[in-house]
């Protein structure tokens, strides 16, 4: 089966394609039965209907083209609860050859536009600065900022917040002199003294009998809550002011120490003021935080003021060592969840050398589907050009598809429960039958809310299948298929509110056969999808152990599934379903999502971050990065993730989706060198130069955040992110080098990889 | 109401006599340039005619372009200025920290102006201008005055007119960091300026002065030879059309008196009592006479038999044109001074000035029986930065920067002339607790065949009572403090409707030239409604940013924007934030503040730093933390405990506490309406040696130029900062308490000043612990230490030493009067606020007298008949001051508690030299000034005529009009018969029927007449001798002026208490009882 080919269709992917009929049997197969779903992926073929959709009034499932539709009757019987369920009085005119749209077949996934029941308001930004950078730092952070602004749309309505030792909230709408409030950093505050403060009542209810907004100077109370948040149209200049005349915190700092910044005090006061600023539910609120530094100050700190005091690292988290990060993990879940409840989005954009502390901050961002940028300074051409992403218009390059204010629903067929959900995302607490007694990630519900999404947004869902041994001959006859419906409600960036229904359908099957159950696997998917349980269970479950655990699954699969005779390793061998599962383990084994050594506890959040949000075939370029390589002799191919595929006269182009590197080998280098390229004779050479360059740029333009560029030759010091990542089939270890290159390590090549699995596989 | 518009007008919808459109629209008057942009309201009518007469600057505004020293008088060469005056040490440059502050006290002020070269050169701009609206000139009356001739500027015999009163301080000059000092008794003619008739003044217009025919005798005289340098010129040319109408009045009449804006300028730098000029501080008794002169006889009983003109009461020094010489010491022994508020020059004979140290005994009681038994206080008045007299010797500076001041090792009190040296020298023994010191090697000096030091005439703290020391590291604790400034303005809706926000805000920019301390000069400004807004000037130059701290529960200062900001690098940026301010907040809602937080959050602003903060309150702090609840007090009766005297927040004592630790000084300033309870707020100021100012209730018209010159002396006088104090003792006696505005932690021995000035005293209360030799000396030392404005570390040590006697008449003999009071002042303040029945303290008052003077009638005096009320010579004014007490705001019955609370802060603080005024005001029978200056062609007072009236109406001549004065306020009394004429040339209205008709309050503005010219004169000099601007109020009938003269007048019988007549028989009654 394709099931990139299917994923282009419905943008789902599921581990396994059938799934077996009984508990039993599916406990067997050891990769969880999943789906991995995008539910905002664009499809160009997806028709959207004008139409609110028609529910099942048993299951609320969406009328979709598996039902089965007396037309006669105008009752159509829903595949997941089989009740039957009249037709609405305007459909009353559907026959076989007049049906609406989401009865055909192929419009398995198809979207309604809801009628709108309150004004949508314009998306809205606030800008939140980090003020205790250098002044060259800030700059170029404000060159930024207001070069992206410049793109927005002048119905965006924007806000300042800027923040150091105290936060300071600009009134853009104070064209007096630039105003703003200032909170302090090393206070707790709660949103309702923020909004109190700020003399803001938008999102709080009125005090019964109280003056409104007592005493505050400004506008009638009905425009003030524009004081904080204006459309950009009507504050630009303010805002272009304010930003330009914006300096460094001039707290003085003492040489032993750190700056003061509260980074956490300034989201909690930005998160109250847009929760308060514009309605709840209408409308897209985006929080950017451009953060340089670790916050050190108030709630939320990750590390003391005093130098001496290193960051947390990864030893230190382990050994519980770090003195701040679980109260600062506990308010910023309490901010996220305040942020849920707005249904607004947090992006980072971190930009220092040293950590921020991303990892405390993580979950805001995955619970509310923000975006993550990781670089070391805002000079870096990838927090630019991502900035510049953010704010794409649709039909420009690198239009990110925002939306938000999504309420995600799932509705399995019956014999199935929901475990939970790996992915961006953040539970809603409601009632439902369908949720397994086990809980996985975000579990014990069907419903869950993504303040923002994306085009790439993907949502991994466990299932359980509960299904009992026996089941009668008759039942499975009319259970052979069965469903999921995945509906998205959401805010469309166009303003729109849409809502998308895909239904997706597969066979049950008998677990007992093993060579049927194997033809279902989605090699791909799967290792996703244990790359996102690996780092889940490694950040929740105490002393988990990945690569054990991974390694057991893998085994146990291996055990399931290959061909062999016992105790026989010669004799191993996995079925072509199975082949590449082996090596997707290896590298993700080796990868900053499993490996924390050598990366700091934020760089390894940013990584799994970016893990959870995308789909699977990007997830795929993360796990096993794609290695290409353009030679003479031919169009550029795909070649091993090896060290053996270095050779002097080829250039390879590695895409480990976080950066490109462009390597070239020792002749080639020599050339390029030799400047041989500029020469009009070698036309040839210039194009092998060219090519990987060009592809590069086209992996550039599509992603986000921006992939770093790593241009580099063969023994060159760069070289090292494009070693890091191959196949260390020839180390210092190795009697006879096989390559051009050796890397010196002690981890394990993939060959013995592949050995010790044999080994173990087979034995009883 | 209606609130602050663009166009000018009074907020607050008060009635302003001539609106002033009509003066500023005025043809004959150049527009004026520098007139209060439209947007920003200017206090109600200030800029009135006012902005004619200073092109190129706001009304109020002093020229920002004129560099500080020229400012004083720009006619001048400031060496000229200064060497004319013969006031300082020869080539004594102006002091190097700002403007001289007294330099710039113009002559004859312009209306409202703040004393500015161009201003003194203007055409007057309290001229009234000839524009008068024909609706308010009173009807008939064209009475034209005659306008000063041309010539007439040109020779003057006002001496103190133009004086620029800035005085070096006693220290050398490099050393003097612009404190303001001392005034020049007389200015030498040459010190004059006289303006050079504008040429503009005599414009074709200008009509000759016809003779008037109605006015009759004196006044109809010509203008005096003598028009002051800074004397207005003549009026403008009339406009075109007013002259056909009005022939013959140029200037004329003015049917109403402009408002207060026209008030005489500030005279910023104002010197302190002790200097003023020719003023003879005429209430004061004799002090060269010794004995039992004084005693006053009158019959038990019948009070009719006391002949009220016998009783004792202040007299005025004879009229000398030289101020008596003290020397504080004479032969070898202490000198009594001479009463506090009398005009005398120092010469330091190792004692200290009495300025300085004044004690209430200045023959000490041998033993603590002796005290008891003279039944009188033993307390020192410390007021260490007094303002000396020009005269003085100067203190000297000793630069101990390197080695730190000789002091003895066990008590640590400095080296002063009475440490005896022994041991050829080697050695010296302590005159304070009798150890003996090695004296270190750099310091010894052999001794003469007298036993003193070779080398005790050269170095200062050998032979002098004051001495000042640079100190050395020890004493820097860290670096010296600059002097910050944090400005708190009140823009709440309240504050705005009644103008007080303009005016502060105008004020405040005033002031910031006032400022000493030079480039180290620090100013933040605030303002605040419900929230704290703070404001950052960035370095771009750009407009400043509002920092808004709206977390009123729970303060902080802003401090991640730059608050405090150089003076001298951002002076015009305050300066148009200022402008800008009232405007930005002319449409604010909220009607409520948050003094209290923002007080804190200013506070935490200075932390770091200490400083000093200006909040001006406008209204009851009802917001936020330190919010205080409106509890005035219904009844005010006698029974009343005054509970509304205490404080109710307790948190605001301990946030003074704080502030006083961290150095920060608060200055109050209510502009309130109605209660601001200052009570509660005022520990604020007393805890960390703040000033409490009360405008209450505020009117920009009548109050802003006090308000200007309150706050411009406030800046400019000589101060300290980060102060530390104590005062040492020699054994046997021992400092029990001091009182004042201080604060001592628990524990230590010294007092924390974050700030004293020149208008502070403390009060030590000395006990004795042991018995004294008798004919010896003892000692008493103060030592305060702290930061002058020029950011050095000083020490100024004050030594007295007083003779022991065992003698109880030697010891009511050199009973201080002046001492006395004020220690009996603060007993009462200190009993008034420790929650006693108003009658329980009356009877305090009582009390203590009648027990003094038992005892003095027992032990000095028994063998006098026993109908006889006797009173010691030098304690002869005890019972009229008693009295006084008695029937001022303090005690009264139906004083409001906001009055009561203002007393008990000034009295809580005052110095001897200015409690006696306050107490007894000085009445001035003015028509007699003028009468007699007319016939022996006086110009202005010289002082010699500053004789004062018995306070009693019985003295009030009919037609006649006094002028009443206590160092805080001024009151223009007019009789119902007052000449027409005299009114006309005074007030500018025809009849006293006239003037009760005019609306609102009357001011008195400058004519161009010479008793107008001659009053303003004389309310100069009384300003200058006062250090006070004392705005003057006219009192009429019906008028609240009015009754409050005739509360001043203690020695009539009032609702507020007995006569002085009454009062002695009922002293002299209870003496008798007591005698049995």
């Amino acid at each position: 089966m394709d099931f990139a080919a299917l994923e282009d269709i419905d943008g789902v992917r599921l581990t396994w394609n059938l799934w077996p009929n009984s508990k039993l049997e599916a406990t067997k197969c050891v990769i969880p039965f999943a789906s991995i779903y995008t539910p905002n992926k664009r499809l160009p073929t997806m028709p959207v209907l004008p139409y609110e959709p028609v529910p099942c009034k048993q299951c609320t499932a969406i009328l979709n083209p598996y039902a089965r539709v007396d037309f006669y009757s105008k009752v159509w019987i829903c595949p997941f609860c089989h009740s039957r369920n009249h037709f609405p009085a305007h459909y009353q005119g559907i026959s076989d050859s007049n049906m609406p749209a989401e009865l055909y077949p192929n419009y398995c996934t198809i979207e309604y536009t809801l009628p709108k029941t309150v004004t949508p308001h314009p998306p809205a930004f606030i800008f939140l600065i980090d003020t205790c950078v250098s002044e060259d730092e800030l700059g170029a952070c404000k060159a930024a900022i207001m070069h992206a602004i410049q793109t927005l749309p002048e119905y965006a309505y924007v806000g300042l917040v800027t923040f150091g030792t105290h936060v300071h909230v600009y009134e853009l709408g104070f064209t007096e002199c630039s105003k703003c409030f200032v909170f302090r950093g090393s206070k707790e505050y709660t949103s309702q003294q923020i909004i109190e403060q700020l003399g803001i009542r938008g999102g709080a209810p009125q005090r019964p009998g109280g003056p409104p907004a007592a005493g505050q100077p400004g506008p009638a109370p009905g425009a003030l809550q524009r004081r904080f948040l204006m459309p950009l149209g009507e504050c630009e200049f303010t805002l272009t002011t304010a930003l330009e005349e914006l300096q460094k915190d001039s707290y003085p700092v003492i040489a032993t120490h750190r700056p003061a910044r509260c980074t956490g005090t300034a989201m909690q006061v930005t998160s109250a003021l847009l929760g308060a600023s514009v309605p709840i539910g209408s409308c897209a609120g985006r929080i950017l935080l451009f953060v340089g530094g670790p916050c050190t100050e108030g709630s939320g700190k990750v590390v003391n003021r005093e130098l001496t005091e290193e960051i947390r690292s990864h030893k230190d988290l382990a050994k519980d060592g770090a003195p701040h990060y679980r109260k600062a993990k506990k308010f910023y879940d309490g901010l996220a969840a305040e942020l849920v409840a707005h249904g607004h989005a947090l992006d980072i954009f971190a930009c220092a050398l040293d950590q921020v502390g991303v990892a405390e901050m993580k979950d805001v961002v995955m619970t509310t589907g923000g975006l993550t940028v990781q670089t070391d300074t805002y000079h870096n051409v990838v927090f630019r050009d991502s900035l510049k992403r953010l704010f794409a218009r649709e039909g420009e390059d690198g239009f990110l598809g925002l939306s938000s204010n999504a309420m995600f629903e799932v509705i399995p067929s019956r014999d199935i429960k929901v475990a939970g959900l790996l992915g961006p995302a953040a539970r809603v607490d409601k009632k439902s039958p369908y949720v397994a007694d086990v809980e996985v990630g975000l579990g014990g519900t069907t419903t869950w809310k993504l303040c923002s999404l994306d085009a790439e947004t993907s949502l991994a869902l466990l299932y359980e299948i509960t299904a009992a041994t026996n089941r009668d001959a008759g039942d499975a006859q009319a259970n052979s298929q069965f469903f999921l419906q995945f509906i998205t409600r959401y805010l469309h960036w166009t303003g729109e509110l849409r809502c998308r229904v895909t239904t997706v359908t597969r066979r049950w099957i008998d677990g007992s056969q093993v060579g049927e159950v194997i033809t279902g696997f989605d090699q791909e998917a799967a290792a996703v999808l244990m790359g996102r349980l690996a780092t889940h269970k490694m950040e929740t479950e105490e002393d988990f152990d990945a690569t054990r655990w991974l390694d057991r699954a893998l085994i146990r699969l291996a055990q399931r599934f290959g061909d062999y005779r016992k105790d026989d390793p010669q004799s191993f061998n996995l079925r072509p379903e199975l082949s590449f599962y082996p090596q997707f383990m290896f590298h993700l084994r080796r990868s900053p999502f499993v490996q924390v050594f050598g990366n700091s506890p934020d760089e390894t959040a940013y990584y799994r971050m970016a893990l959870f949000r995308v789909a699977v075939p990007d997830a795929m370029v993360m796990i096993q990065p794609q290695l290409s390589a353009y030679h003479f002799n031919g169009p550029p191919e795909p070649v091993l993730l090896d060290v053996s595929s270095i050779l002097p006269e080829r250039v390879l182009m590695l895409d480990a989706y976080f950066y490109v590197v462009v390597f070239h080998g020792t002749t080639i280098a020599q050339w390029r060198k030799a400047e041989y390229h500029l020469q009009p004779e070698h036309v040839a050479f210039a194009q092998v130069l060219a090519a990987p360059q060009n592809e590069a740029k086209e992996i550039v333009r599509r992603r986000f955040p921006v992939p770093k560029i790593v241009d580099c030759d063969h023994n060159g010091s760069q070289a090292r992110f494009l070693l890091v990542k191959l196949n260390p089939s020839s180390t210092y270890t190795s009697a006879t080098p096989m390559s051009a290159e050796v890397i010196n390590t002690d981890d394990v090549s993939l060959a013995t990889f592949t050995e010790h699995l044999k080994r173990l596989a087979v034995q009883s | 109401m209606q609130s602050y518009g663009p166009r000018p007008g009074i907020p607050g919808g008060a009635p302003l006599p001539p609106p002033p459109g009509s003066y500023g629209s005025m043809p004959g008057f150049p527009g004026p340039p520098g007139a209060p942009p439209p947007g920003i309201p200017p206090p109600g009518g200030f800029p009135v005619g006012v902005s004619a007469a200073a092109p190129g600057q706001g009304a109020f505004t002093p020229p920002p372009s004129v560099p500080s020293p020229p400012g004083v008088a720009p006619q001048l060469p400031p060496s000229s200025a200064f060497g004319a005056m013969n006031l300082g040490p020869p080539g004594v440059p102006g002091p190097p920290g700002g403007p001289p502050p007294l330099g710039t006290i113009p002559v004859k002020p312009l209306g409202g102006q703040l004393p500015g070269p161009p201003g003194m050169q203007q055409p007057p701009p309290g001229m009234p201008p000839p524009g008068v609206p024909p609706a308010l000139r009173p009807p008939g009356v064209l009475m034209p005055v005659p306008p000063g001739p041309p010539g007439s500027g040109a020779l003057t015999s006002f001496p103190s007119n133009a004086v620029p009163l800035s005085l070096p301080n006693v220290s050398p000059p490099s050393m003097h960091s612009g404190g303001l000092v001392g005034v020049p008794p007389v200015g030498p003619p040459n010190g004059l300026h006289p303006p050079p008739p504008p040429a503009g003044g005599l414009g074709p217009g200008m009509q000759p002065p016809p003779p008037t025919p109605g006015m009759p005798g004196p006044y109809g005289v010509p203008p005096p030879p003598g028009v002051p340098g800074g004397m207005p010129p003549p009026p403008p040319p009339p406009p075109p059309g007013i002259p056909g109408s009005q022939p013959g009045v140029p200037g004329g009449p003015l049917p109403q008196p402009p408002p207060g804006g026209f008030m005489p300028p500030p005279p910023p730098g104002m010197p302190s009592g002790p200097p003023p000029p020719p003023g003879m501080p005429p209430l004061q008794q004799v002090p060269p006479q010794r004995g039992f002169v004084g005693q006053v006889q009158g019959p038990p009983n019948a009070s009719s038999r006391i002949d009220p003109s016998q009783i004792p009461r202040p007299v005025a020094q004879p009229p000398t044109s030289e101020p008596l010489v003290f020397d504080t010491r004479i032969a070898g022994g202490h000198a009594l001074p001479p009463p506090a508020s009398s005009r005398f020059v120092v010469r330091d004979r190792g004692s200290c000035s009495p300025r300085y140290l004044r004690s209430t005994l200045n023959h000490v009681p041998h033993s603590p029986e002796l005290l008891t038994t003279c039944a009188m206080p033993l307390a020192l008045v410390v007021s260490p930065l007094a303002l000396p007299d020009p005269g003085d010797d100067l203190i000297q500076v000793v630069d101990v920067t390197e080695s730190g001041p000789v002091r003895c090792v066990r008590c640590k009190a400095y080296m002063n002339p009475w440490m005896r040296w022994t041991n050829s020298g080697r050695n010296f023994t302590c005159n304070f607790c009798g150890i003996s010191n090695n004296t270190p090697d750099y310091y010894f000096c052999h001794l003469g065949p007298d036993g003193r030091r070779r080398d005790a005439d050269e170095r200062p703290e050998l032979c002098r009572g004051t001495v000042e020391y640079l100190a050395s590291k020890e004493y820097v604790f860290r670096p010296p403090m600059a002097p910050a400034h944090v400005f708190l303005i009140d823009v709440s809706q309240t504050a705005i409707a009644t103008g007080a926000t303009a005016s502060l805000c105008r004020a405040v920019a005033a002031s910031l030239d006032r400022i000493q301390g030079g480039s180290r000069a620090m100013v933040a400004v605030a303002t605040y409604d419900t929230t704290v807004h703070f404001y950052s000037v960035r370095t771009s130059g750009a407009t400043p940013q509002m920092l808004v701290m709206s977390d009123v529960q729970d303060v902080f200062a802003p401090t991640s924007g730059k608050l405090l900001l150089g003076l001298e690098d951002h002076r015009e940026q305050l300066k148009e934030l200022l402008e800008a301010l009232p405007g930005m907040w002319s449409s604010n809602r909220s009607n409520e503040n948050c003094a209290g937080a923002a007080i804190e959050a200013a506070i935490d602003l200075l932390k770091p730093y200490g400083g000093k903060i200006h909040a001006f309150i406008a209204s009851l702090p009802s917001v936020g933390v330190h919010a205080l609840k409106p509890r005035e007090a219904t009844g005010l009766g006698e029974k009343d405990k005054l509970a509304y005297l205490t404080s109710q927040d307790n948190t605001l004592r301990s946030l003074a506490t704080t502030a006083a630790d961290h150095m920060v000084c608060i200055d109050l300033v209510v502009l309130g309406q109605g209660y601001c309870d200052i009570a509660t707020l005022s520990d604020l100021a007393t805890t960390t040696g703040g000033t409490v100012y009360s405008y209450t209730p505020y009117n920009p018209v009548a109050d802003f130029d006090q308000l200007v010159n309150d706050l411009s002396w406030n800046m400019a006088r000589q101060q300290g900062l980060e102060a530390v104090m104590r005062v040492r003792c020699s054994s046997g006696l021992d400092v029990e308490s001091y009182s004042g505005h201080c604060y001592r932690p628990p524990n230590t021995p010294d007092v924390y000043l974050p700030a004293i000035d020149c208008d502070k005293a403390l009060l030590a209360r000395i006990i004795l612990t042991e018995k004294l030799a008798a004919g010896s000396e003892c000692y008493l030392q103060s030592a305060l230490l702290y930061t002058n404005v020029a950011g050095q570390r000083v020490i100024r040590v004050h030594t007295l030493a007083l003779p022991v006697t065992d003698n109880i008449s030697t010891v009511f003999k050199g009973a201080d009067l002046d001492a006395q009071i004020c220690t009996l002042g603060r007993r009462v303040a200190t009993a008034l606020a420790g929650q006693q029945t108003l009658g329980a303290c009356r009877e305090l008052v009582s009390t203590a007298v009648v027990a003094t003077l038992y005892s003095y009638r027992r032990n000095c005096a028994s063998s006098s008949s026993a109908v006889q009320l006797i009173l010691p010579e030098a304690l002869k004014l005890l019972p009229l001051y008693a009295l006084s007490l008695l029937k001022g705001a303090g005690l009264k019955d139906n004083v409001k508690p906001d009055e009561r609370a203002l007393w008990i802060t000034r009295m809580s603080c005052l110095p001897c030299s200015r409690v006696g005024p306050l107490l007894y005001p000085r009445l001035l029978p003015l028509a007699r000034l003028l009468s007699e200056a007319r016939e022996d062609n006086v110009t202005a007072a010289d002082g010699n005529t500053f004789e004062g009236f018995t306070l009693s109406s019985e003295h009030l001549e009919a037609g006649g009009i006094s002028l009443l004065e206590n160092g805080y306020e001024a009151i223009l009394y007019l009789d119902r018969g007052v000449s027409g004429q005299l009114l006309f040339d005074l007030l500018g209205v025809a009849s006293y029927d006239d003037l009760v008709r005019v609306p609102n309050a009357v001011a008195l503005l400058p004519r161009d007449n010479w008793p107008s010219r001659l009053l303003q004169d004389l309310l100069t000099k009384i300003r200058l001798q006062r250090s006070s601007f004392m705005r003057l109020r006219v009192a009429r009938k019906g008028d609240p002026a009015e009754s409050a003269f005739f509360n001043m007048l203690v020695e009539d019988r009032s609702t507020a208490g007995m006569s002085y007549v009454e009062y002695l028989c009922q002293i002299h009654r209870l003496i008798q009882n007591k005698m049995g």
